[in-house]
């Protein structure tokens, strides 16, 4: 997948109320693939 | 002129006359009066519990016990008793309908002892969740509650809704280090859930995750109070 075609974060500055939007970096897009993955922990 | 060991009260000598007696009586009288005007009379506290606080230079007032459960504070300079140590809970931000994103994120949060995120119906179809404090890249966050505990990698707390839709209302210690924390329970209580961190340092950001690729609807507040 595309950079660009990545799910977006949507980031709230509370202090400005300036609200941003970008496609998940790197760290964030294999997190959130891994969470694809069915969990098996209670904790997770 | 001998005088009382304490408060320096004059007393006749012992070769004193007579006839100045009533004078001696007299000066002893006015010395133990001004002594006795420095004091806080017993009749100042009145019931089983009461305090006694300054006013002012040599000033004094009764401040009675405060009802069960509550702490003693300060408010407008003087101390009170608080109510039941309650929270005084602030809207930080709000997100509004969620309806984009993976990833909704309050930034620069800061000001607050403890935080509380909530969630109202936050949708995303076949998906779970999760609650990530401070962009954490591994390992510095956890979440105690029920029989399990655990500390994933990344996220302090990962949810699960069998319909996908998403409630819930979580109480952080913005500055945590594992640590029991006032209101909380142990990590064996019963219906109580701790979120925080290992590592020393403020929670600044805290991130509702999804696995889906987006939001399609609810809302998510950030709340904090001190």
């Amino acid at each position: 997948m595309a950079k660009t075609d990545r799910p977006l974060h949507i980031e709230k500055n509370v202090v400005t109320g300036e609200v941003t939007e970008r496609p998940l970096n790197d760290e964030e897009y294999v997190a959130w693939l891994a969470a694809q993955e069915p969990s098996t922990d209670a904790s997770a | 002129m001998p005088t009382t060991p304490n408060y320096s009260w004059p007393t006749p000598a012992d070769t004193g006359y007579v006839k100045n007696g009533a004078q001696d009586m007299r000066n002893l009288g006015n010395a133990i009066d001004t002594t006795m005007a420095t004091m806080v009379p017993k009749s100042t506290v009145t019931t089983n519990g009461d305090l006694i606080y300054g006013t002012g230079s040599g000033t004094l007032t009764r401040l009675g016990v405060g009802a069960e459960g509550t702490v003693l504070t300060v408010q407008g300079g003087v101390p009170v008793w608080s109510g039941a140590g309650t929270d005084n809970w602030t809207l930080i931000s709000a997100s509004g309908n969620l309806t984009s994103g993976a990833i909704y994120t309050f930034s620069t949060v800061s000001g607050y002892k403890k935080l509380r995120l909530v969630s109202i119906g936050v949708f995303a179809a076949g998906a779970t969740y999760s609650i990530r404090l401070n962009a954490d890249a591994g390992g510095n966050s956890y979440w105690w509650g029920g029989s399990a505990t655990g500390s994933p990698t990344q996220d302090a707390m990962r949810l699960q809704s069998s319909t996908g839709q998403l409630g819930f209302c979580i109480d952080f210690r913005t500055a945590d280090q594992n640590t029991p924390q006032i209101g909380e329970g142990a990590s064996s209580g019963l219906g109580q859930i701790r979120v925080g961190r290992y590592t020393a340092g403020a929670i600044t950001s805290v991130s509702l995750i999804t696995s889906a690729a987006a939001f399609t609807g609810g809302n998510v507040a950030l709340y904090g109070s001190n």
